[in-house]
């Protein structure tokens, strides 16, 4: 008996700590500002393989609730990689990219740190290429989505737009020129989550670049 | 409870051993491998990257191995037609490399031919594209270089069958320390 009041102490002051950190009005991450204008691309892509972008994956304990991710190696375990085609404001194809994504090392869930690091590469067919590279965080994403759980529903963030970008020179933001016309271009970009509790197997979102060729 | 948050174990990243060669005049090399059928994760014409087929497009995605042949990140190899100088356009390929304990970085090729020098021992079957390291970030943050891609192909498994790799053998060298 005093073995499970010890238990039940310890697993309740576990899941107390959890919900103190993750809801904590004093950790506050510092995110990109959405960039309106011409570079505003949007996607949906079901091209996208590897850890659980779920609460319960950012949490890790994705794998025990749903059963292993797409990357069984443990190096590339909790990274993942896509592939998607970029659309303009009409609706029409105008670049492709993949984006290769890893959970950044050593985030502490003390501090309220849910962060990936995303690396891409755009392609303009006939015209040129570029990469790309920030540091993003998930903590919005898992607020929403253990929200959402306590109060009865699925653990997914309901929201119809989350920032993923974090602003800030230790985010490292920019865009460096690859090949053709855009060889020598400079810039910064946002990437905005649409809807990821829509379908689970379709990621949506909006790439807003500002970049000067 | 804060020292339980403290220690939660978030996903985290294995840092696995660097297999990197010392180049005697300054720099490193480092050579990663692909099986090509094991390692592809997605091919261009099984996704909607296909809609571009008809300009030279291709994205590819694949699991990406060191010298001991073990998984250590990922990889990315898109093609596409670009402007060339005198105005035609060529083939360019992009590869981004993801070694999620150590950081990133982005080759960028030269379609130009290579005489086939590389991967003693190994049957060269087709040609050896070169290029350049064109930015990293992290502990590839300040090398600059060139690397060659080579498909090859080897018994690896020993049971007398083939298998066709892609070799990409980098020689990188540090920047001058501001």
């Amino acid at each position: 008996m005093r073995k499970w009041v010890v238990l039940l102490g310890l697993l309740g002051g576990g899941l107390t700590g959890l919900m103190l950190v993750i809801f904590n009005p004093l950790v506050n991450d510092s995110l990109q500002r959405e960039i309106v204008g011409g570079g505003v691309y949007r996607y949906a892509s079901s091209d996208v393989y590897g850890m659980h972008s779920t609460t319960d994956g950012l949490l890790n304990i994705g794998r025990l609730l749903r059963g292993p991710a797409d990357f069984d190696e443990a190096a590339i375990r909790n990274t993942v990689a896509a592939v998607m085609v970029l659309r303009d404001s009409s609706d029409t194809p105008v670049a492709f990219a993949t984006r290769l994504s890893a959970s950044e090392r050593n985030s502490n869930l003390l501090f309220g740190e849910f962060r990936t690091r995303s690396y891409w590469n755009v392609f303009w067919p006939d015209q040129g290429s570029v990469y790309m590279q920030s540091l993003e965080s998930r903590r919005e994403l898992l607020h929403d989505g253990m929200s959402s759980f306590f109060l009865g529903g699925e653990p997914q963030a309901g929201g119809d737009r989350y920032m993923l970008t974090m602003a800030g020179e230790d985010a490292g933001n920019r865009i460096v020129g690859i090949s053709g016309l855009y060889s020598s271009a400079t810039g910064h970009y946002s990437e905005v989550l649409l809807n990821p509790a829509n379908d689970p197997n379709i990621q949506r979102g909006e790439l807003q670049l500002s970049i000067k060729r | 409870m804060i020292a339980g948050a403290y220690f939660y174990p978030l996903p985290n990243q294995l840092r696995v051993r660097s297999d990197i060669g010392v180049i005697a005049n300054g720099g490193r090399t480092e050579d990663f491998y692909i099986h090509l059928d094991r390692d592809r994760i997605i091919q261009a014409q099984e996704s909607p990257v296909a809609a571009f087929s008809e300009r030279g497009v291709q994205a590819e995605l694949f699991k990406l191995r060191n010298t001991n042949r073990k998984v250590i990140g990922l990889a990315s190899r898109m093609t596409g037609l670009i402007p060339a100088a005198n105005g035609e356009l060529e083939l360019a390929v992009n590869w981004l490399l993801l070694l999620p304990s150590r950081g990133s970085f982005m080759l960028s090729q030269n379609p130009s031919p290579l005489s086939p020098l590389l991967a003693e021992g190994a049957n060269i079957e087709l040609n050896i594209k070169r290029g350049l390291m064109v930015v990293g970030d992290r502990e590839f943050s300040e090398l600059a270089g060139s690397y060659v891609e080579v498909a090859l192909s080897e018994d690896t498994d020993g049971d007398g069958k083939a298998e066709n790799l892609l070799l990409l053998s980098t020689q990188l060298v540090g920047g001058d320390p501001a």
